[in-house]
């Protein structure tokens, strides 16, 4: 049987964490001590507790009993549905809320193969412009209308 | 006690009753939708009741509070969305128990946890406001900022296998928090530039990145349904029994939300995480939480439920709304010329029980109106995941979006979805990511308010209540060392 990878993940999100951390902290390098007063002492812990989690992991990790954690189940499925989201959302920017959300349901149900996409694609058309209007007309909530489509209309 | 009395008399006139439950019906559609709340469905009440009698647009109101709180349940048990702040910790048992074929028993559940801790929190509203409201007064800066210290403290117990990385991710959590402008010096910290970080990032956001979407990603890439190929078992009433089977957690769950709803700046959320993470800590089975237990989904539904009643109080006794949805109930009020405030009761006191009232029978609407709805609700678990992924994608974009109308937030609520998909991997607990992330902005603006007042921190021993929490942060903190110990001990 093929052996599993370690991926060290544990250790990775913990690297990940402090990065975040350290970027925030330059990122307030110029403000008064009495406003960064609290966030260091937090930003000292999350340090001091993701070295930990490192060494933690790696320690683990060379033991007989240790189970390496695996980040994906289906790495193919998990890029396509990340990329079919992000794109949903730069649609969105352009195009407004209901024709990104028809392309976006339209695209996601081809791609896992699913079968009566005839009656899908009529059946998220209808509900798009039912979320719409009731957002809009109901609860005076506005979904984006898209930068193209404001410019031409 | 006469004034008690017309107003059960008026709530239960059948017109006002009809109203409760159209107010509770279009509560629970309201609540369900992620991004939008009670705040919202009050607000948007507001204009339809210029020409209603008071007595009515309250009852109106009171349905939207209550069936909205619990609404917010149905997504977080189904999908994995929380539907309002208050149900995130919803998500963590709710919805592993969809996937493993039991989502009818966590809805029967939610749905009875939320109507008792709705109801005893009313009645507490109804029976002892005037007392409550005194005490009140003894909650400043000072107490508000050891309340958040002692839920900081769970994080310690909350941690389960590994303390590093519960400390990790509840400081995580705090580091998020910061973000935004500080509210003590006027300074805006770590925003990178951005002005739509200005006002920090809107827990909505995060916590339908972290709970929907990634569940979404997670269905997308398993390519199955949520319930998989296990069968759709039990019934809404095994829910309801647990309720009444576990009712220690039960009741300490809404013990714990009235208290926190009377509690300025707690809320409902930290009300759910804090009995969540109680109710765990307490329990045998401890470790089969977050995996699908069914006291994860009472602990918090019926806390959340819990805090409507009392947190209502400072609004009605001092006119000081303590969460946006008390502002929104307050300018109801205002516009129906009923004043909050220490006259109040001399003034309106008719109206405002038969609201009280209003409150405590629309818990049983809860009921009423969740049953026949929830047993098709629960079949969303076997809907195929190719129309559910791109359903739960869309509504969790409008719930970001909704919650101030800025695209920045639905990419920052991809940012931490896929943090959130990874820390899970990861087996990072996200209940401590989340406490940080709602206490950090209590606790931070209480200790330097406190510290201006005091110059030093002795006001954490020199106030008796302050000192009382400080003793239970102690213990809180202490107790997953001390146990630990003893278990290593008897080896």
């Amino acid at each position: 049987m093929k052996e599993k990878k370690n991926s060290y993940l544990e250790a990775i999100m913990a690297a990940f964490i402090m990065f975040f951390v350290a970027a925030m902290a330059i990122d307030g390098f110029d403000l008064p001590m009495d406003a960064i007063k609290y966030p260091i002492f937090v930003f000292c812990i999350v340090a001091a507790a993701g070295i930990f989690v490192i060494v933690q992991t790696i320690k683990a990790s060379k033991g007989a009993d240790y189970k390496p954690v695996q980040p994906f189940e289906n790495r193919k499925n998990f890029l396509v549905i990340c990329g079919l989201i992000i794109g949903y959302i730069i649609v969105m920017y352009l195009l407004g809320y209901i024709i990104s959300s028809i392309i976006f349901a339209i695209l996601t149900a081809w791609y896992f193969k699913y079968e009566h996409m005839l009656a899908f694609s009529i059946g998220v058309a209808i509900a798009s412009l039912g979320i719409y209007y009731c957002f809009v007309k109901l609860l005076y909530i506005f979904l984006p209308t898209g930068l193209l489509l404001n410019k031409l209309f | 006690m006469t004034e008690m009395f017309q107003g059960l008399l008026s709530a239960l006139a059948p017109i006002n009753l009809l109203y409760m439950f159209v107010g509770t019906f279009v509560g629970i559609v309201i609540g369900a939708l992620p991004g939008l709340g009670a705040t919202t469905g009050i607000a948007v009440l507001i204009p339809l009741t210029f020409g209603m009698e008071p007595a009515k647009a309250l009852l109106l109101a009171a349905g939207i509070y209550q069936g909205a709180i619990y609404g917010g349940s149905i997504t977080a048990v189904l999908l994995g969305i929380p539907g309002t702040p208050t149900n995130t910790a919803t998500c963590f048992d709710g919805y592993p128990l969809s996937r493993k074929g039991r989502g009818y028993e966590a809805l029967g559940a939610s749905m009875t946890a939320s109507a008792v801790g709705g109801f005893f929190s009313s009645l507490c509203l109804l029976l002892f406001t005037q007392l409550i409201s005194k005490l009140v007064l003894f909650f400043g800066a000072p107490e508000q900022f050891m309340m958040a210290m002692v839920g900081l403290g769970v994080i310690a117990a909350s941690s389960g296998e590994s303390l590093a990385k519960g400390v990790l991710s509840g400081f995580f959590g705090l580091a998020v928090a910061c973000i935004g402008y500080d509210a003590i010096t006027g300074y805006d910290r770590f925003t990178f530039g951005s002005v739509y970080l200005m006002d920090g990032v809107e827990f909505m956001v995060v916590a339908v990145g972290m709970f929907g979407l990634s569940q979404a990603i997670v269905l997308a890439e398993e390519a199955r349904t949520i319930a998989g190929d296990t069968k759709l078992t039990g019934s809404l009433m095994d829910g309801v029994k647990a309720v009444f089977k576990y009712w220690r957690i039960t009741l300490q769950s809404t013990v714990l939300g009235i208290v926190l709803g009377i509690t300025p700046g707690a809320g409902g959320s930290a009300a759910c995480m804090l009995a969540y993470t109680t109710a765990q800590n307490g329990a045998e089975d401890k470790e089969t939480f977050g995996t699908g237990n069914i006291k994860g989904v009472i602990a918090p539904e019926a806390a959340n439920n819990a805090t409507i009643g009392t947190a209502i109080i400072p609004t009605l006794a001092f006119g000081i709304p303590g969460s946006p949805t008390a502002a929104v109930l307050m300018g109801l009020l205002m516009i129906h010329n009923i004043i909050p405030g220490p006259r109040l009761f001399t003034e309106s006191s008719g109206t405002l029980y038969t609201f009280f009232w209003g409150l405590i029978f629309t818990c049983f609407a809860l009921v009423i109106i969740g049953l026949p709805l929830l047993k098709f609700f629960a079949k969303v678990t076997i809907v195929p995941y190719q129309i559910l992924v791109p359903a739960i994608t869309i509504l969790c974009c409008i719930g970001a979006y909704s919650s101030r109308g800025y695209l920045f937030d639905v990419f920052l609520m991809i940012f931490f979805a896929i943090i959130g998909y990874f820390l899970k991997k990861a087996k990072y607990p996200l209940v401590c990511f989340v406490l940080g992330l709602i206490l950090g902005p209590t606790a931070e603006t209480n200790l330097m308010r406190s510290h201006i007042i005091y110059g030093n921190l002795s006001f954490m021993y020199t106030r008796p209540i302050t000192l009382g929490l400080l003793i239970m942060l102690i213990v809180v903190t202490a107790s997953p060392f001390v146990k630990k110990y003893k278990q290593e001990k008897s080896k």
